[in-house]
């Protein structure tokens, strides 16, 4: 992949505020301005990094766990979710059945539910992952479910005067027109899974690593820096998923059809 | 007839909510599941009304109206701190393209940090509390704010800027007579958006960092006890909760932007 | 003496019930016969465009029936081909496979398809762009495929619905002959539906001018003039003149004003 000037002047300004915020950060901790004990310079929090990372891979171990359980939430959120939002578009009588309920549940934060969980599945791994499952659901049952009424009649009648059955145009009209929608839920999902997880795992005390398990846990020893060093993977987690998961997808379908601005 | 439609539509709202929680009360009876984990609607509602009423001696020790107007105090101080903090840095940014350069991959970043992560470290600094809820709530609000204020002010076509200058105007009439009025429905948006990320932090926030009141503490509190019953009565009043901002929101906006034709589709 | 190809009969279709009733046609009886260029004119509102969905099947009569070789038509079908004004093409389908869906539906070899799908990209003049995705061409280019998906299954009965209204005053002028010249390779039966005179009166070979709304025929011109047409010839001009006076009437009738041109 060649990487014009253009490219690296974009990608360096966009690199820049951090580096202006670390540098005055690390300024502002090493010459007492902030304490230590209460704000853990840069420096600090890349050591905590080091130490995560060697001589044992604690680091891989929390992310792994957090994976797992995120992408059993969110497979599960998105079959779930685009089963239902494919049936309420295509059935009327599905749909007034279905939209009372989700509008009620939908209203509900999700995290929620999450005493709930732990009180009828216990305070493990089971409650992560259906508060994942319940936090990528809504906007996927949503956005499918406008994708399908969005598809304008005329190109559903288009296949019909073509000789298409139900499954046809179901397959060839529905599917495909309802994609763009879809993706956008698929995209706010990962989001809200993210998120879900995180809240998850520092409500649920009797899980083992995880990363919001690991910030939750470092306040009960003051370890500031392995807080920081949480909300960083937090961070990069959430943008990295959104950018490499949802990107190439986008990519490869809605944006070679067009319906969608190339960034 | 209009009496007639609203019949029919509450009717078919209501419908499927009240079947199900038949079919609730049904299998909790029968117990095929565990009736210590899903309770039944007719303890539930019961205890609602208790929790309601301050005299009678529900198991909370005070009225769940002291939670509720807990939790919305709560909102209603983070969601004005964000509003303050946001709005007038979002102008800055969609005004100026350094500060906005400089910004906008900060709150790439940062923005989607959920609010509950924030709180341990809140809370060593601040303790529990008020305080705690109150910063993480209004950190919650506060980037949908200044990312919506943004781009409404960024979205300003040159040209009514220009026509404005060309009959005189300085930068505070640009500000106040351009800028502001085109970028209302943005910054409404950005409320909107900021008040539901806002509640749904604070009520996050509550269950690890309240101490007494509030109605996320209420309802993780409420584990403790078993009881999932009083998690339900706190999960409903969250429903309903809900249903009034929004439909305050939604008044507030038929008096003021639609009325103006300023909606964005 | 050519055969009737196409034949309302006392027909009717009305929207909508209580006091937000629309009639939109009524007591309309025409017929269509064999190979012909047939097209509709009438003031907006007409139903002009109601009556070809019925042709299509996409609506149902409220009354009457339509006969297509004799035969009442109920739905849509694959005897007929259906061209959109908004051109109406599957955006996630290359131009090929957009002109073989058809073809496709009718279990035609994948071979087959591709070779007759070609000789009508070829025949539309869009050779070289059979890979392109739609959203690359222009407006023009996207009613040439329109047009060539819907002969590619061989239809009995073209249906045009204002195919050129959303072109610019050059393109329309361009696909107004592009049409003429398809259609004298092809030989099919034309039903085509337009507000403008002198595209009718350049197409057709028999001119409907229809009331306003509630639809129905005021009155049929012959157009025996020889093809390419000239839109400045003095026949032609004549001719236009005449179906001009019939629809200005109709148009006022529309507006609640009284004709201002002698009949």
């Amino acid at each position: 992949m060649r990487i014009t000037r253009s490219q690296m002047i974009k990608a360096f300004c966009s690199v820049l505020p951090f580096l202006i915020v670390i540098g005055l950060w690390e300024l502002a901790v090493d010459i007492n301005i902030v304490s230590s004990r209460l704000v853990p310079s840069p420096s600090l929090i890349a050591l905590k990094f080091h130490r995560l990372i060697t001589p044992k891979p604690i680091l891989l171990d929390i992310l792994c766990m957090s994976f797992y359980r995120l992408i059993l939430g969110y497979a599960l959120g998105v079959s779930v979710g685009i089963s239902l939002g494919i049936l309420m578009g295509v059935s009327k009588f599905l749909d007034r059945v279905f939209s009372p309920l989700l509008s009620l549940l939908i209203s509900v934060p999700t995290l929620a539910w999450v005493p709930l969980l732990l009180v009828t599945l216990g305070p493990g791994e089971e409650t992560v992952i259906i508060a994942i499952f319940l936090g990528s659901f809504f906007p996927i049952v949503y956005n499918t479910l406008n994708g399908i009424r969005s598809v304008s009649k005329h190109h559903i009648w288009a296949s019909h005067i073509m000789g298409a059955d139900k499954a046809t145009v179901f397959f060839e009209v529905l599917l495909p027109g309802s994609l763009v929608s879809i993706i956008t839920g698929l995209r706010l999902a990962i989001g809200y899974s993210w998120r879900a997880l995180v809240g998850a795992e520092m409500l649920a005390a009797g899980i083992s690593a995880g990363v919001g398990q690991m910030i939750y846990a470092a306040k009960a020893f003051n370890d500031v820096a392995a807080m920081f060093a949480g909300l960083v993977i937090i961070a990069i987690g959430g943008l990295l998923l959104d950018r490499l998961l949802m990107d190439p997808i986008e990519r490869r379908t809605v944006e070679k059809w067009g319906l969608v601005k190339e960034r | 007839m209009k009496v007639k439609q609203i019949l029919r539509s509450s009717l078919l709202f209501l419908t499927p909510v009240v079947l199900l929680l038949l079919g609730w009360e049904i299998v909790a009876t029968l117990k095929i599941i565990n009736p210590v984990l899903i309770s039944r609607p007719s303890e539930i509602f019961p205890l609602l009304y208790k929790m309601i009423m301050p005299k009678t001696r529900s198991f909370l020790g005070h009225s769940i109206f002291l939670d509720i107007y807990t939790s919305l105090y709560r909102l209603l101080y983070a969601f004005i701190i964000a509003v303050a903090s946001g709005v007038g840095l979002g102008m800055l940014m969609g005004r100026n393209k350094f500060v906005y350069r400089f910004f906008d991959p900060l709150i790439t970043v940062l923005m989607p940090i959920p609010g509950i992560a924030w709180a341990p470290i809140f809370m060593l600094w601040l303790g529990f509390g008020d305080p705690t809820i109150i910063t993480v709530g209004a950190l919650a609000a506060f980037f949908p704010i200044v990312y919506n204020t943004a781009a409404g002010v960024r979205s300003v076509e040159k040209k009514l800027i220009w026509s404005a200058s060309s009959m005189g105007a300085n930068e505070k009439t640009i500000f106040l007579k351009v800028l502001l009025p085109w970028s209302t429905p943005y910054i409404f948006t950005g409320f909107k958006l900021a008040l539901a990320r806002g509640w749904r932090t604070v009520i996050a926030v509550e269950m690890i960092a309240a101490s007494l009141f509030g109605l996320g503490f209420m309802i993780f509190d409420a584990r403790d006890y078993l009881r999932p019953s009083i998690i339900y009565a706190g999960i409903i009043v969250l429903v309903v909760i809900y249903f009034l901002i929004e439909n305050v929101v939604k008044l507030i906006e038929k008096r003021t932007i639609e009325k103006w034709g300023m909606v964005r589709s | 003496m050519k055969k009737v190809k196409v034949q309302a009969i006392d027909l009717n279709k009305t929207f909508g019930s209580g006091n937000d009733r629309v009639v939109a046609i009524s007591d309309f009886n025409l017929e269509v016969k064999e190979n012909e260029f047939t097209v509709l004119v009438g003031p907006s509102g007409c139903g002009k465009s109601t009556f070809l969905y019925m042709v299509a099947g996409f609506e149902k009569p409220t009354s009457g029936k339509i006969l297509l070789d004799g035969k009442p038509i109920t739905k849509p079908g694959p005897d007929r081909g259906f061209v959109f004004q908004e051109f109406v093409l599957y955006p996630w389908r290359t131009v090929l496979s957009n002109v073989t869906f058809g073809l496709e539906i009718a279990g035609v070899s994948k071979k087959a398809a591709r070779e007759r799908a070609m000789r009508l990209i070829e025949m539309v003049g869009l050779n070289g762009f059979e890979n392109a995705f739609p959203h690359t061409l222009s407006g023009g280019m996207k009613q040439r495929v329109g047009i060539a998906r819907a002969l590619a299954y061989d239809p009995e009965v073209l249906l045009m619905d204002e195919p050129f209204g959303s072109l610019d005053a050059q393109t329309r002028k361009v696909m107004q002959g592009e049409l003429i010249r398809i259609w004298e390779k092809m030989k099919k039966t034309v039903i085509f539906v337009t507000h403008s005179v002198i595209e009718a009166t350049y197409l057709a070979d028999k001119i409907i001018v229809m009331t306003a709304r509630p639809g129905r025929v005021k009155g049929v011109i012959d157009v025996d003039l020889p093809r390419p047409r000239d839109y400045t010839g003095k026949k032609y001009l004549k001719i236009r003149e005449k179906v001009l006076g019939l629809l200005e009437e109709e148009v006022m009738k529309s507006l609640g004003k009284t004709p201002t041109r002698a009949q």
